[in-house]
């Protein structure tokens, strides 16, 4: 008989002291970064992210790093967390805000009249508090490839994008938007100043239009775009191949420097340049040590990107 | 003569001068003419006022309470017109009691999200700001506005504030004329969805300006310095709208229920302070000299929301209490400077100085007291004024006009005496 009352005053106590723990009203008053909170559901633990406001039923939070939590209590008494870790709630140290008194917030107002203060005329009162450095050319980067106009669809499912920019330091995001919906299909952070959209036909539909940036990350530099339109069928191989057979038919005795002019040009003046430029680049990769060829595919491109 | 007799005559002189210098010193506030030539004092000191000490260093701006759960804002970044009407959205099925929208949308595309955005902007309790620019006497509405296409069918108020310098702002209109008709404030008409009162208990202040009681500092990361927010204070709930709609289940179906959704531009990313519809307030950490602007333009609405629904007005010292308050002084001070010519000090000029600077400190701790704690604001300029050009006036009645007027009064006493014989 006596166990049993032990035991019922024993759960009784812990109950109240657990209504008494949680019925603490908190509100969440500061909130910087990642935080969690726990809730207990049943015998299930379940987290969630923490919004400013009354915290209620909550056992638990979670600071992940860099984050910061200010909390009041219903005693309007603060409690500020900025260290990563898991923290129970009632185990919150929360203490009073202490402000100065208005005396002695007068006393350092008038007292800082008389500090000594030098004249503003005297060398000593000018700081090295002026960084005359500015951070190289803040043009914005040059949007070299692909170019306005028609982008062969699912090419080899690579697609390069090539920007200029004078900056040794700069991290650089790529954007691509669908020029309908204005809602980016693809973004991508790099240092480097060139980047190969693998699996481009995930992001880049057949026949539809797009445009792209690039922009400097931590820099307000109005950045260029262009648009261009994914051609209908994956057609790169094909146009290629058709304006090869083409030119064996014509005449089989001549060069590949010849074979190679012939299809640049015959592309370009078909409004193609950026199957052109593409095509450029894979005989620049087939024959690296051609000068001829190297010089005729860049000179194309260069010329476009001058005239621009 | 008589002690009682000079004393009583002291004060007639006293009260002389001090009505002659209270009237020169109203002249010299109301002429009509540009007062930099006369009065370069007030001219200098423009951009600043008491207020700003007051706020900036007497304050306690640590203390919990000055949370305020009833506004919540969001920061519209780089305004992504979707995005945007997808925020509205979500803050309207959640229950928020009004959204109040300080962006302008000038230019349409027509496209999927201007529709959208539209839509959005089009519910009842949705409100959005235009400006309107004054010239030549008539008010209309700034050219600088939204697109029909947005602002057709909407809710809208005005979003100018007002400023002496083009920089600070301290003021704001709660009404205002424009094209004929009388519009409310943004802020006016945003707490009054809270607060239905709110029109009428401004109308009944009968103050065509209202000073703005600043008491709320910018909030975010980036804000963290000196001038700006140098504690790191959060005194409003302000999430990136991009953090919002990607988290916009953590926030329960009734979550906005009786809070106001304030929607504007607090910085475009986390990765550098932007100085765009950034203002100067009071509660600039460096108050004088050139500093960085501390506030941008949603947070100064916020921050006149605050007042309005806590009823935390400021009230000003009608001017009739200010030039008593400016006799006064010079009536004390015409009493003690006399003592001190009398006794022929060798410092006689000095310690009049001397006086002048306590009385600065006491009057300056006055001003900044009473704003700080009990929400009045004195016209200190006008006071001080009083202080510094007593002495002068006093000087001036002494060696001027003292004797005449000794013999005007003689001259009735004689009169008074004779007719009485």
């Amino acid at each position: 008989m006596k166990i049993l009352r032990n035991l019922i005053t024993s759960i009784v106590l812990m109950l109240t002291a657990s209504v008494m723990l949680n019925a603490q009203d908190i509100t969440v008053i500061g909130l910087e970064g990642e935080v969690y909170v726990m809730h207990m559901d049943g015998n299930k633990k379940q987290y969630a992210q923490l919004v400013y406001g009354p915290m209620k039923n909550a056992e638990m939070i979670v600071l992940k790093a860099g984050s910061m939590i200010k909390l009041v209590n219903e005693k309007k008494e603060v409690c500020t967390i900025n260290q990563p870790g898991d923290y129970s709630i009632s185990n919150l140290e929360f203490e009073i805000t202490k402000d100065q008194s208005t005396f002695g917030k007068f006393y350092d107002y008038f007292h800082s009249f008389f500090s000594s203060h030098e004249s503003t005329e005297s060398k000593k009162n000018y700081k090295n508090t002026v960084y005359a450095i500015s951070r190289g050319s803040m043009v914005s980067p040059s949007l070299d490839f692909p170019i306005e106009g028609v982008v062969p669809y699912g090419r080899l499912l690579s697609l390069p994008f090539i920007w200029t920019h004078d900056c040794e330091s700069c991290t650089y995001e790529l954007q691509i938007y669908d020029y309908s919906t204005r809602k980016t299909v693809f973004s991508v952070k790099t240092l480097d100043q060139k980047f190969d959209l693998e699996n481009s036909d995930k992001y880049l539909k057949s026949g539809n239009k797009y445009y792209w940036t690039v922009q400097i990350e931590g820099q307000e530099v109005d950045t260029e775009k262009v648009i261009f339109t994914m051609s209908k069928k994956a057609d790169f191989e094909t146009t290629i191949s058709t304006l090869k057979n083409d030119f064996s038919l014509a005449s089989e005795q001549i060069s590949e420097i010849g074979k190679s002019i012939y299809i640049l040009s015959n592309l370009e003046q078909s409004g193609l340049l950026n199957y052109s430029i593409l095509y450029g680049f894979h005989l620049k990769e087939k024959y690296p040590n051609n000068e001829d060829i190297n010089n005729i595919c860049d000179r194309q491109w260069y010329d476009y990107l001058l005239n621009k | 003569m008589k002690p009682n007799q000079h004393k009583s005559k002291l004060k007639i002189h006293a009260f002389i001068s001090s009505v002659l210098a209270t009237l020169f010193l109203f002249i010299l506030h109301h002429l009509p003419i540009y007062q930099i030539f006369i009065d370069p004092f007030s001219e200098a000191i423009k951009n600043h006022d008491v207020m700003d000490v007051a706020f900036s260093k007497f304050r306690n701006h640590d203390d919990p309470t000055l949370f305020d759960p009833e506004v919540f804002i969001i920061n519209s970044e780089i305004t992504d017109r979707e995005q945007l009407a997808n925020a509205i959205d979500i803050v309207i099925k959640k229950q928020a009691a009004v959204v109040g929208v300080d962006l302008l949308f000038d230019k349409p595309n027509y496209d999927k999200a201007d529709t959208l955005l539209r839509a959005a902007l089009q519910h009842e309790k949705v409100i959005i700001g235009y400006t309107f620019e004054e010239t030549q006497g008539h008010t209309s509405i700034s050219s600088d506005r939204s697109s029909e296409f947005f602002s057709d069918k909407t809710q809208s108020a005005f979003v100018n504030l007002g400023s002496n310098d083009g920089f600070s702002v301290r003021t704001f209109e709660p009404f205002h004329e424009i094209d004929g008709q009388k519009d409310l404030a943004f802020a006016v008409k945003v707490a009054s969805y809270l607060d239905p009162e709110i029109p009428t208990i401004l109308k009944e202040r009968h103050l065509k300006k209202e000073w703005i009681n600043f008491r709320r500092k910018q909030p975010g990361k980036l804000n963290s310095i000196y001038p700006i927010n140098n504690e790191g204070l959060i005194h409003y709930a302000m999430v990136d709208i991009s953090d919002f709609i990607a988290e916009a289940n953590n926030y329960k179906d009734d979550y906005f229920r009786d809070k106001i959704v304030l929607i504007g531009f607090n910085g475009d990313n986390n990765s550098y302070l932007s100085m765009q519809d950034r203002y100067f307030t009071p509660l600039n950490e460096k108050y004088s000299g050139r500093s960085l602007p501390d506030m941008h333009g949603v947070i100064i609405h916020a921050n006149i929301i605050s007042m309005l629904l806590d009823k935390d007005y400021i009230n000003d010292t009608s001017e009739k209490y200010l030039y008593l308050i400016a006799f006064l002084i010079f009536f004390i001070n015409f009493m003690i400077f006399d003592k001190l010519v009398k006794k022929n000090f060798v410092f006689t000029v000095a310690t009049a100085r001397l006086i002048q600077v306590v009385q600065f400190i006491i009057l300056f701790t006055i001003s900044v007291y009473m704003i700080t704690y009990m929400n009045r604001k004195i016209g200190f300029v006008l006071i001080i004024t009083a202080v510094v050009l007593s002495f002068e006036l006093y000087e001036y009645y002494h060696h001027r006009l003292q004797s005449r007027f000794t013999k005007l009064l003689n001259y009735k006493r004689t009169k008074k005496i004779k007719g009485q014989k």
